[in-house]
């Protein structure tokens, strides 16, 4: 479970008007959460200290009962995927294939078992024909696929996808849904940040809505 | 005005096979187009190179026509190819067909004006306000007129309590509208929103698409990229590109 207690937040440049205040939330991590909201409600500010990547000015965020500020950011990266609304900012790799496989070869684990994992999710998210090229030179669709292929390399526990279904065609968005479903059965949860209110509608099986600084749950299919 | 292209065929550099192979199409002023295809079908670098945004398409792995009928003179079509090195645009000749293959990026942003998905790569200003007078200086126009165009817009879009925040550490959708708000304030005969307004909220969508509409009907040439089909509705034809080809077909309306 994520939790929000008391959470105020508020950008450096615009300290006194909070985006989010005193705002408390749980989140299930079992299940697929829906994140709606207008245009600068703070529906990514609030995606964001979910991953410790800002901070709270008051309040506390907590992973499983623990504070957020106690745990390094790597380790939330190993159990969070995070996918931005830009995939170009999570792309840096030369290769489409070393993008899935950087972490692995960093950490000296590369296997041939990592090696099957990213060839199977490269194949899924249409991309193996293109596995040797530059992830820059992809169109933006294609990015977004890559930035997903190589959020999955990681197996997360628990995903926070930023409007994902922008820049997909329908093939991809298909893949996109099967692999929720399939997240979902294995009580893999997600947050889908996203305004495509179709997508949000046919997988999540809890949609929040988030305005004027304040939360509200619209939608409960569970 | 209308923008022809024929027997378009472009090749990335160091690439097998042509990404763009006989491309046909004639895009003219209120003509609503959806640009249709899958993820790496070719939309964008198609407008890319219409707006000669693609520097690749301009040094080699090009061929074929791409030109801009301004509607001057009598039409006479001339092939880029065996045509001299400044004679493709419209200020050196009485030809109103200018080469969008041999003219300056700078020429062609007079008649073309083109959003992209990323917008952090088109925000220029420190603040929104700025980021809407931008083009309007650029133009001349007066300034009690620029202020009152950016104050009108910024009301029909709600954006008043953006006028003096730093548009990039605005949200994606804030500065989609923006950009929005800024590109349609220049008023070019020819607006490509590529993918553009994607992160725009439901509640403002409508108030988008209207605007859209407006301009149309003003004789604006509108080419959308959308894979979410928002702006289908709004179609006066439907392109759809497939394997380098592009196909055309009537709107759904």
């Amino acid at each position: 479970m994520i939790q929000l207690q008391k959470v105020t937040f508020a950008y450096p440049s615009q300290i006194q008007q909070p985006v989010l205040r005193r705002l408390s939330l749980n989140l299930r991590m079992d299940i697929c959460t829906g994140l709606t909201g207008s245009n600068g409600a703070g529906k990514t500010t609030l995606g964001l200290l979910m991953m410790g990547l800002l901070q709270p000015v008051d309040g506390q965020v907590l992973i499983n009962g623990k504070s957020i500020s106690d745990i390094p950011l790597h380790q939330i990266g190993r159990q969070i995927g995070y996918l931005f609304q830009n995939p170009r900012q999570q792309l840096f790799a030369d290769t489409v294939l070393d993008e899935l496989l950087f972490p692995f070869i960093l950490q000296q684990t590369d296997s041939a078992e990592i090696r099957k994992r990213a060839d199977k999710l490269l194949t899924l998210f249409q991309l193996a024909r293109r596995k040797n090229e530059n992830p820059l030179r992809l169109s933006t669709g294609e990015q977004k696929r890559l930035a997903l292929a190589a959020l999955m390399m990681n197996e997360p526990d628990f995903l926070i996808l930023d409007e994902p279904t922008n820049s997909l065609d329908l093939a991809s968005r298909r893949v996109l849904g099967d692999l929720m479903t399939e997240r979902i059965r294995m009580q893999k949860g997600l947050l889908l940040i996203s305004h495509d209110q179709p997508f949000v509608s046919q997988y999540c099986q809890s949609v929040l809505f988030l305005d004027d600084k304040k939360i509200q749950e619209v939608a409960c299919a569970t | 005005m209308n923008i022809r292209v024929s027997e378009l065929r472009f090749t990335f550099p160091g690439m097998q096979t042509s990404l763009l192979s006989d491309v046909n199409f004639t895009w003219h002023q209120g003509q609503a187009v959806v640009l249709q295809g899958k993820n790496g079908a070719g939309k964008s670098t198609l407008a890319k190179i219409i707006c000669r945004a693609l520097p690749e398409a301009y040094e080699s792995g090009t061929s074929g026509q791409l030109h801009l009928n301004l509607d001057r003179t009598s039409p006479v079509l001339f092939d880029q190819r065996t045509a001299g090195k400044h004679s493709g645009t419209a200020k050196t000749s009485e030809n109103p067909w200018m080469n969008l293959l041999m003219t300056e990026r700078r020429e062609i942003a007079q008649y073309i004006s083109a959003l992209f998905p990323d917008p952090d790569l088109q925000i220029l200003t420190p603040d929104t306000e700025s980021e809407l007078a931008f083009g309007l200086e650029h133009q001349g126009i007066a300034v009690q007129r620029m202020n009152a165009l950016i104050n009108e817009i910024m009301h029909e879009l709600s954006l008043e309590s953006l006028r003096f925040r730093n548009p990039r550490l605005c949200s994606g959708g804030e500065k989609q509208l923006i950009l929005f708000a800024a590109f349609l304030l220049m008023k070019r005969p020819f607006l490509i929103l590529d993918e553009a307004l994607a992160m725009i909220d439901n509640n403002r969508i409508d108030k988008v698409k209207r605007m859209i509409l407006r301009h149309k009907q003003a004789s604006t040439a509108i080419l959308l990229i959308d894979h979410q089909g928002r702006f289908d509705d709004l179609a006066d034809d439907i392109w759809h590109l497939e394997s380098g080809h592009l196909n055309h077909y009537g709107a759904s309306r």
